[in-house]
């Protein structure tokens, strides 16, 4: 049960001769939720598409655990291309087709009944979204992969969006590799969390250690010197300071005040820090 | 549940405001004894939680003596002594820290505290 699913090995995928993805390695385990944060073209997506074959490494590879099969990998991702002048029976029907399901799993997510008639071309681009995904869990994912897919959808969608993929993981033991802080705000969904900047993984930790070593900082007077700084933004009024890895034993030190964050403002500051290193090399 | 809330932003883990949650369930009397718990899937599903974190909070209850799991048919409201009393206080205890500390912080003294206390508790 504890034996990767999906895995990537020293994954590498270069796009106009630069690197992408860069000797990426990471693994995925059954019914576990992980988001994929990082700053814009950090090779998030991209390395989402190599895990679901819909891009070929140049070095690398990626693997199957035991109980994955095509037909159990879920990719949901916005360039999403279903027919667009077909319905959504024939949607389903091609779908059923090529991941061999059984008519019996048609989906279920209300409001996306594919025998009501609708097409492709009516549905918004949140209904869509919608739609392919309840396509998806027909296939009873073991893995599915979710690239930045929620911000196209409305508080509502976004509400159904969550639940049907809470519904998979305790149905199936989905494992859920989402790529989309969004997702943090929504949801308590992951439970581990990976950085990456320049295709490569800087951060691979439980949410519950990663929220006990980040802390937001507050100083009387000059940083110390020796408590290391993750992320320092600029304000007018007082610096926004982040440390990472915090230790306890700095608590009681006067002039400091460390302040527990949630997740979404830890990635936050994982982000700025990538920034700020682009700009200082 | 109707009660129920947890706050994504919070830096507290939400497997622990789920127990908290359900704690003050038990102790407002709106959970008893013999009561079930709503089943993992759907409070995942109504809180927007991972079910892992539901069952984790389960689990820790059930090893604090709140909680009685049994297969298949899922989880019991089960108090075991020292039971409720020992939780309320502990419970007040905690909420009295926290106000404590942020009284502190303003400068005000113990006696300040106790007096303001009483002048409030006279307006109830």
């Amino acid at each position: 049960m504890n034996d990767p699913i999906l895995e990537a090995r020293n994954l590498s995928v270069r796009f106009r001769n630069r690197p992408a993805v860069d000797d990426a390695t990471v693994a995925f385990r059954r019914g576990e939720a992980v988001v994929i944060a990082g700053p814009n073209g950090a090779g998030k997506s991209t390395l989402l598409r190599a895990l679901a074959g819909a891009v070929v490494p140049d070095r690398g590879r990626v693997a199957f655990g035991r109980g994955l099969v095509r037909e159990s990998l879920g990719f949901l991702s916005d360039r999403l291309s279903l027919y667009e002048r077909g319905t959504l029976e024939e949607a389903w029907a091609f779908h059923r087709r090529e991941f061999k399901i059984q008519e019996s799993r048609r989906p279920i997510l209300p409001g996306f009944d594919p025998g009501a008639g609708r097409k492709i071309q009516d549905l918004s681009v949140g209904e869509r979204t919608l739609f392919h995904l309840s396509l998806l869990l027909a296939q009873k994912p073991a893995v599915l992969l979710v690239d930045e897919v929620i911000h196209a959808l409305d508080p509502y969608l976004r509400e159904k969006f969550i639940e049907a993929v809470i519904e998979a993981m305790a149905a199936h033991q989905t494992a859920v590799v989402m790529v989309n802080h969004a997702f943090v705000e929504t949801a308590q969904l992951p439970e581990r969390v990976l950085i990456m900047d320049r295709g490569r993984f800087i951060l691979d930790e439980r949410r519950e250690d990663l929220e006990k070593k980040v802390k937001k900082a507050a100083a009387e007077g000059a940083w110390p010197a020796d408590i290391p700084l993750l992320f320092e933004a600029e304000s007018e009024l007082r610096p926004e300071r982040y440390v990472y890895p915090f230790r306890e034993e700095w608590r009681g030190r006067p002039g400091l005040d460390f302040k527990d964050i949630g997740l979404g403002e830890i990635i936050k500051a994982f982000v700025g820090g990538a920034y700020v290193q682009k700009r200082t090399r | 549940m109707a009660r129920f809330n947890i706050d994504l932003n919070s830096p507290v883990p939400a497997y622990q405001q789920v127990i908290q949650a359900i704690k003050i369930e038990i102790i407002s009397g709106r959970l008893k004894n013999g009561d079930r718990l709503p089943p993992i899937r759907e409070l995942a599903k109504l809180l927007k939680l991972n079910p892992n974190t539901v069952a984790k909070a389960y689990y820790t209850l059930e090893e604090d003596g709140f909680v009685e799991s049994r297969a298949g048919s899922g989880n019991w409201v089960n108090v075991r002594a020292p039971g409720l009393d020992g939780l309320r206080i502990s419970m007040l205890d905690g909420e009295t820290r926290a106000y404590l500390d942020r009284a502190l912080s303003l400068g005000a003294g113990l006696d300040d505290i106790r007096k303001s206390i009483e002048r409030t508790a006279a307006h109830e």
